[in-house]
């Protein structure tokens, strides 16, 4: 008896945890959404706040005159009507009800912010460890990123499409590749 | 007339040797290959595939360059049939009877009439373009500042203005383009902007790098992150690839018709190709006998808008040949690739260097006629392509658009930038603003700076006193006005009528 109403209470437990996840599971989702819905208003925002950095800096540079422009003549005129156009641009997103871009339903986020990451390194990485390494490392983890299962085919690509390329640059086309100083 | 043909004629000498038919076919065969895949487009195909030519004999260099930029055409009405996915915006309307057709196992004979339509497209727009690029080019050489000021105010007025529902988010990326421009030492004052002290940047932002960035990295980040479903691809009988005569009989006036049409819109600065497809699929259905037909799968329907699309990219031609002004991301990209193999297009070049723009044009022809003859029987290779996991392709592409930016300049910075612009480019591209207007404003700043500046210290700081010493100017300059004040009007109009709408229909509820 006294088993089974312990195996009751961890039952009961277990029941609230289950829900309690799935409440912080579905706010999550909520809040994804949330904002998803206002990438439009925040993209406008930050371009909006682009026009306003340039303009500051475009009133650094000399504007001359109507008749004998200087160096920030086109750069204040152009930064000046991008603010303008911003702030209508904004004024209409807020104005309009939040919806998340059409594309943004199908993406797959972490897959994005994986595969930006890993372009950046393989950008950093060029002068540090050389072209040839940096390309096979990178293109087998881009290409586990992307979705390949299975670690063969990966390994083959790799390996073999960073040779070519390397020849094809190098050999073919005379262009001196990144090459790391201590290799 | 007959002095043109006899220069066209010692191009086409010039042209033919067999390392440039090899190119010309090279080109055309890795264009078409990167227009199958799906995202890159032409621009971002150009840019990817420019490297290959960094080593080549200009003319060469060329005439694989025009290769590419029309193999990368052609890539896009193969999918568009096969697979229903337009490889370019230029391709959409190809979709509407290719792929319905493909269903009905006649797959084969839509992608022949659509090589075919490209093909005579391609050569009525080019015989347009020699004598229109040559006469405009002779008028220009007496153009000065104050008239390629107000052709550029034209083109980027029509541009942000024609087509495209969002005409404020176009603006914006166009001035966002002209400041980026701006970035670097600057050519008429010889003052650092916008560098913050950072060397990389004297050189201002490279044009072929933008455009990898903002075209390349983020259709491939795109591509890798959104899952799409790629559809069945339909299977097709070669021997079908090449129409009958009661096929052709079908077709041959619509084709005449997509040509004429196309090449007149496509002169239209911007979105110009986009709106020939569009417009010469409409005037078939207003012309056609059965029109209820079109759109269930029938060849017409195919062969107006590959028609009309090819006869248009060379009508956008006609400012690179004649002005030296590009007025679309693609054929800016081509001219960057000109003045890469040390090429300025402009009216000049015609009066100073008749040989290489003779050769220019013969080298177009040659890329027209190889795309016929060798590419149509090639269609099996295209469509085993799509078969290919895009999750093993998109990550090779990444590299060679990589190793090709660094091959620009050889400086890793610029592949940095890359990055950059291409992560910035996906939050503006997947929100609608237009990348397009962005890459013309980068190219176009230093002509706007340069034509702008001169004119007003020319007339004293007066646009007016400009106006009335300079006819031309002025009436393109008040043409412009017009198109900017009757596109907003009739925009105005027509929200102003779907607000009565709506306070109609909440009254009556």
């Amino acid at each position: 008896m006294v088993r089974r109403m312990r195996a009751g209470g961890s039952e009961r437990r277990q029941d609230a945890g289950f829900h309690n996840r799935c409440d912080m599971e579905g706010m999550v989702i909520m809040k994804k959404e949330a904002l998803l819905k206002q990438t439009s208003r925040i993209v406008a925002v930050c371009v909006l706040l682009f026009a306003v950095v340039a303009a500051y800096y475009s009133s650094q540079l000399s504007f001359g005159k109507w008749s004998q422009p200087g160096p920030g003549f086109v750069p204040i005129l152009v930064s000046v009507l991008m603010g303008v156009l911003s702030i209508a641009d904004v004024v209409m997103e807020f104005r309009k009800d939040a919806v998340a871009p059409e594309e943004f339903a199908n993406i797959n986020w972490i897959r994005f912010f994986l595969f930006s990451a890993l372009c950046l390194i393989y950008v950093v990485l060029q002068k540090q460890i050389g072209f040839l390494l940096d390309t096979v490392i990178c293109l087998f983890l881009m290409i586990k990123v992307a979705g390949i299962k299975g670690w063969i085919k990966p390994v083959l690509v790799s390996v073999l499409f960073s040779a070519f390329v390397w020849y094809v640059f190098t050999q073919l086309l005379k262009v001196p590749l990144p090459s790391a100083a201590w290799l | 007339m007959i002095e043109s043909l006899g220069l066209l004629g010692s191009g086409f000498l010039l042209c033919l040797t067999p390392i440039n038919l090899l190119c010309a076919f090279l080109g055309v065969f890795l264009g078409t290959l990167a227009g199958v895949l799906p995202g890159l487009g032409i621009s971002g195909t150009v840019a990817i595939l420019l490297p290959i030519t960094y080593g080549m004999d200009p003319l060469t260099a060329l005439i694989m360059v025009s290769g590419i930029f029309f193999g990368a055409q052609y890539g896009g009405a193969i999918t568009s049939v096969l697979v229903n996915i337009p490889g370019e915006a230029t391709s959409i309307v190809t979709t509407f009877d290719g792929y319905p057709l493909a269903r009905k196992g006649m797959g084969g004979k839509a992608l022949g009439i659509a090589a075919i339509s490209s093909f005579i497209g391609g050569t009525v727009g080019l015989l347009f373009l020699t004598f229109c690029a040559s006469w405009l080019a002779r008028v220009a050489v007496s153009f000065g500042k104050p008239e390629f000021f107000a052709i550029v105010i034209f083109g980027l007025f029509v541009l942000t203005n024609v087509g495209g529902k969002k005409k404020v988010k176009s603006m914006i990326m166009l001035c966002f383009g002209l400041l980026l421009g701006c970035v670097g030492l600057d050519d008429v004052f010889g003052t650092l902007r916008f560098t913050f002290g950072n060397t990389n940047l004297y050189g201002g932002i490279n044009f072929v790098v933008f455009v990898m960035g903002v075209f390349g990295i983020t259709e491939l980040i795109k591509t890798v992150s959104i899952k799409e479903d790629k559809g069945d691809i339909l299977s097709f009988k070669f021997r079908d690839l090449y129409p009958t005569k009661e096929d052709f009989r079908k077709v041959w006036k619509t084709i005449a018709r997509g040509s004429i049409f196309g090449f007149l819109v496509g002169l239209v600065p911007g979105p110009g190709s986009i709106l020939a497809t569009f417009g010469s699929y409409g005037i078939e259905k207003k012309l056609s006998k059965h029109p209820e037909l079109l759109g269930t799968g029938v060849l017409e329907g195919v062969a107006a808008p590959e028609s009309a699309n090819n006869a248009s990219m060379y009508a956008q031609m006609v400012p690179l040949l004649s002005l030296g002004l590009p007025f679309s991301s693609s054929v800016a990209l081509l001219m960057s690739a000109f003045i890469l193999h040390g090429i300025t297009p402009g009216p000049m070049l015609i009066t100073a260097h008749p040989e290489i723009f003779w050769g220019l044009i013969a080298s177009m022809f040659i890329g027209n006629i190889m795309l016929l003859v060798i590419n149509l029987p090639l269609v099996g290779i295209w469509a085993s392509m799509l078969k290919i996991d895009f999750a093993i392709l998109m990550p090779i592409i990444t590299i060679i658009t990589f190793t090709g930016g660094y091959a620009i300049n050889n400086r890793v910075f610029e592949l940095g930038l890359m990055v950059v612009l291409g992560f910035i480019g996906f939050f503006l591209n997947v929100t609608g603003y237009d990348l397009a207007a962005a890459c013309l404003g980068v190219f176009l700043c230093g002509t706007l700076e340069d034509s702008l500046c001169g004119t007003m210290t020319l007339y004293h700081g007066s646009l007016i006193e400009m106006m009335a010493n300079r006819p031309v100017a002025a009436v393109i300059l008040l043409l412009a006005v017009f198109i900017v004040l009757f596109t907003s009007a009739s925009s105005l109009r027509a929200a102003v009528k779907k607000r009565l709408k709506k306070r109609m229909d909440s009254a009556q509820e």
